[in-house]
């Protein structure tokens, strides 16, 4: 009886085996997914005054933050199929038709004293849950920067990564004087190019602006006497200190990661050379000697190498040397022409100029392989600089529209020019985050 | 049997013959019945007259005297018809006698006619018997006989209906074999087909959920798992992280390529297929 029980057991254990060839619980690997904007809905804002307009229009401002960022895919507010303000009022099955899957619902109210409270939540629309929501607040004046705040919550809740969009930029423009002589001037912006503000104005050229790391000062190379000399200028004073003004060259500064030091190129002792200023004590050190140009220096983020371009291989490419002075190491190796390098935040790569058959384009150099990948397509892009969290390079690109600021993510996907005033637009520079 | 019936008319003859004797007897004593009549009806009538006492006395004397003499005759009349009577009777008697003794020698005859006809009816019916017997016995031996042969008749016809049940059977379970051979088979091949199915709806749902992972600024090297529950026709229930990355935006871009995915056009509506198959319980691992 016990045997044949036993028998049955091994009968049915059998047949088990043999009808197992269609899995029960099947398991599926996804190895691979695609690179592809994430939809986001950002509704507008409710407004407290119904009889007013709200001074900015906050939804837009992210909208358009996100679109930028190459990263995200805003829906327009046409086809939206509701506008609620809060999260009961989210009917989470009509977005999911249109395959929504984020959406920012908020609120904008003005209090007694005149100020903003503006109220936010992100949701998931297809856990139904939410993921994120503040209330911040703000003044009229700051409006702006509040939406863009509420942009890099965004970007970090849904890439991960702090969003680059509440920051500044520093550029130069050029414009003409009514007599016909080129009119400079240095200026800081908004992320996206709006509220431009004027630091230093010029009828001599303006360069190389470069922010320091903390964002509240500027380094840059001004002609105003005839001769160029290395500015520092705090950017809310207006207070500057000349740095260098040495005979001969006086260019490219570029800060340390601690902000207390500046490469510079200085030609003072015959040609251009690497020098490290010391802000502090004023004093310069002497980081290479060779008969050929050496310029541009940058600092690694880890502050221990600086990248800077150099001719003595016959072109212009790319080396590093150890901050505290040694042998240059060429890196770049792809193309005729390779300048202009810049640190990403996590240093793996610089982004440079990279120039082959007349064409010059905004590229990657990775440095652990000196492999360079080319992102742009103009034929005259200029001055790349990494946003803070590295996801995007603002440049200057020339083509049939003329000169503009234009902004790349650094996987190629988007690129956009900014909407600046006229005038050519010269050497951008993005500056760091800044404390919330 | 020719001789019974001799036998029995002769009886009957016989028995005709002394019934028509005896009613010729009765026939004459009937007659001497009717003369004894007593005649006595026409002498009791008596005339009511009145006479006087003398002459009556006379007269009675007289009657009297005369109906003497009367009776006297009267009875003189009766003794000689007694006598008459006797006689008569003495003679009936003796007829009679002599009547019922040849009756008897008749009756005798007749008995012993009747005993030697019993005894040959009895030995003929003896005869008859053993005849009879004989036939019985034979009609038995035949019977057993033939129920013998039916016997062994039924015994070869019941061996072959066995036989014939049993290539019958032998048949059936053949037809089984093949039949059950055919099913195996058949259950094989559908299980071949739902495995083919089943693959094709998994490579399906996976290109379905590959187009709807979003890897956009997501850091390499990270993995989750995803498990859902699906409806026939594909629609996801269940949706669940149960390995989480230890990345809240991996997961949840898991999780949304997932249910983004839903329904899964591929899985068929039909519930009794959706069973076959299998495909109920789904595990996603992510791992770019």
């Amino acid at each position: 009886m016990f045997k044949k029980y036993i028998y049955t057991l091994f009968l049915i254990f059998i047949f088990t085996l043999f009808f197992s060839k269609l899995a029960y619980a099947i398991e599926i690997i996804i190895d691979k997914g695609v690179e592809k904007p994430i939809p986001v809905a950002i509704v507008p804002f409710g407004w407290s005054q119904a009889a007013n307009l709200p001074p900015v229009d906050i939804a837009q401002v992210i909208s358009n933050d996100l679109i930028r960022s190459g990263r995200f895919s805003a829906m327009e507010e046409k086809d939206m199929p509701q506008r609620p303000t809060d999260f009961d009022g989210v009917n989470f099955r009509d977005w999911r038709l249109l395959g929504m899957e984020n959406l920012l619902i908020g609120n904008l109210a003005q209090n007694n004293q005149g100020d903003y409270d503006v109220e936010f939540r992100l949701i998931d629309v297809y856990k139904e849950k939410q993921i994120a929501g503040f209330r911040i607040p703000s003044t009229q004046v700051q409006l702006r920067r509040t939406a863009h705040e509420i942009s890099d919550i965004i970007y970090e809740k849904l890439i991960g990564i702090r969003g680059a969009f509440a920051t500044r930029i520093v550029y130069v423009t050029v414009n003409k004087n009514p007599d016909g002589t080129k009119r400079f001037a240095l200026q800081v912006s908004d992320a996206d190019g709006y509220n431009p503000q004027i630091l230093l104005e010029s009828n001599e050229p303006i360069m190389s602006p470069a922010w320091s790391p903390d964002g509240r000062s500027l380094a840059y190379v001004s002609f105003e006497e005839k001769n160029s000399a290395v500015y520092i200028q705090d950017i809310q004073s207006g207070a500057r200190q000349k740095v260098a003004s040495n005979r001969g060259i006086n260019s490219a500064p570029g800060w340390s990661p601690d902000g207390s030091r500046l490469a510079l190129t200085l030609s003072k002792d015959g040609n251009p050379e690497i020098y490290i200023f010391h802000i502090a004590s004023r004093t310069l050190s002497r980081i290479t000697e060779n008969a050929a140009i050496d310029t541009e220096p940058v600092w690694s983020g880890d502050g221990k190498m600086l990248a800077f371009t150099s001719d003595r291989g016959g072109n212009p490419q790319i080396y590093e040397v150890p901050v505290e002075g040694g042998q240059p190491r060429r890196i770049s190796f792809n193309g005729t022409y390779n300048a202009g390098p810049e640190y990403s935040p996590d240093s793996k790569t610089i982004a440079v100029i990279n120039g082959d058959r007349g064409a010059y384009r905004i590229g990657l150099l990775n440095r652990a392989t000196g492999q360079v990948t080319i992102l742009t397509g103009s034929r005259q892009d200029e001055s790349p600089s990494f946003a803070p969290n590295g996801h995007m390079i603002i440049y200057t690109t020339t083509g049939a529209r003329g000169n503009a600021l234009a902004a790349i993510s650094v996987d190629g996907s988007v690129h956009q020019r900014l909407a600046l005033q006229d005038g050519e637009v010269r050497e951008p520079a993005w500056g760091p985050f800044m404390n919330r | 049997m020719h001789l019974s019936w001799w036998v029995r008319i002769r009886s009957i003859w016989y028995a005709l013959a002394l019934h028509v004797i005896a009613a010729a007897l009765l026939v004459f004593s009937f007659s001497f019945t009717d003369i004894i009549k007593p005649p006595h009806q026409d002498i009791s009538i008596v005339n009511a007259v009145t006479v006087d006492k003398s002459q009556v006395d006379k007269e009675l004397q007289r009657l009297k005297q005369e109906d003497e003499k009367k009776k006297l005759e009267e009875q003189q009349r009766l003794d000689e018809l007694e006598k008459k009577a006797t006689e008569e009777k003495k003679k009936s008697e003796d007829l009679k006698k002599q009547r019922l003794e040849e009756e008897k020698k008749l009756l005798e005859a007749k008995k012993k006619k009747e005993q030697e006809q019993k005894l040959r009816e009895e030995e003929q019916k003896k005869l008859a018997d053993l005849e009879k017997q004989k036939q019985e016995l034979e009609k038995q031996k035949k019977l057993e006989e033939e129920k013998k042969v039916l016997a062994e008749a039924e015994q070869k016809k019941k061996a072959a209906e066995l036989k014939k049940l049993e290539e019958e059977r032998k048949k059936a379970e053949a037809e089984k074999a093949l039949q059950a051979q055919l099913d195996a088979e058949a259950a094989e091949e559908q299980q071949q087909q739902d495995i083919t199915l089943q693959q094709k709806i998994v490579a399906e749902i996976k290109s379905q959920v590959r187009r709807n992972f979003n890897q956009t600024g997501l850091p390499p090297g990270l993995q989750c798992k995803v498990n859902i529950r699906l409806l026939p026709g594909g629609d996801v229930i269940n949706a669940n992280v149960v390995q989480s990355s230890g990345n809240d935006i991996f997961d949840r871009r898991a999780l949304t390529a997932v249910q983004k995915s839903s329904p899964f056009s591929s899985v068929p509506d039909d519930l009794e297929i959706f069973e076959r198959i299998k495909i109920r319980d789904i595990t996603f691992t992510f791992e770019p």
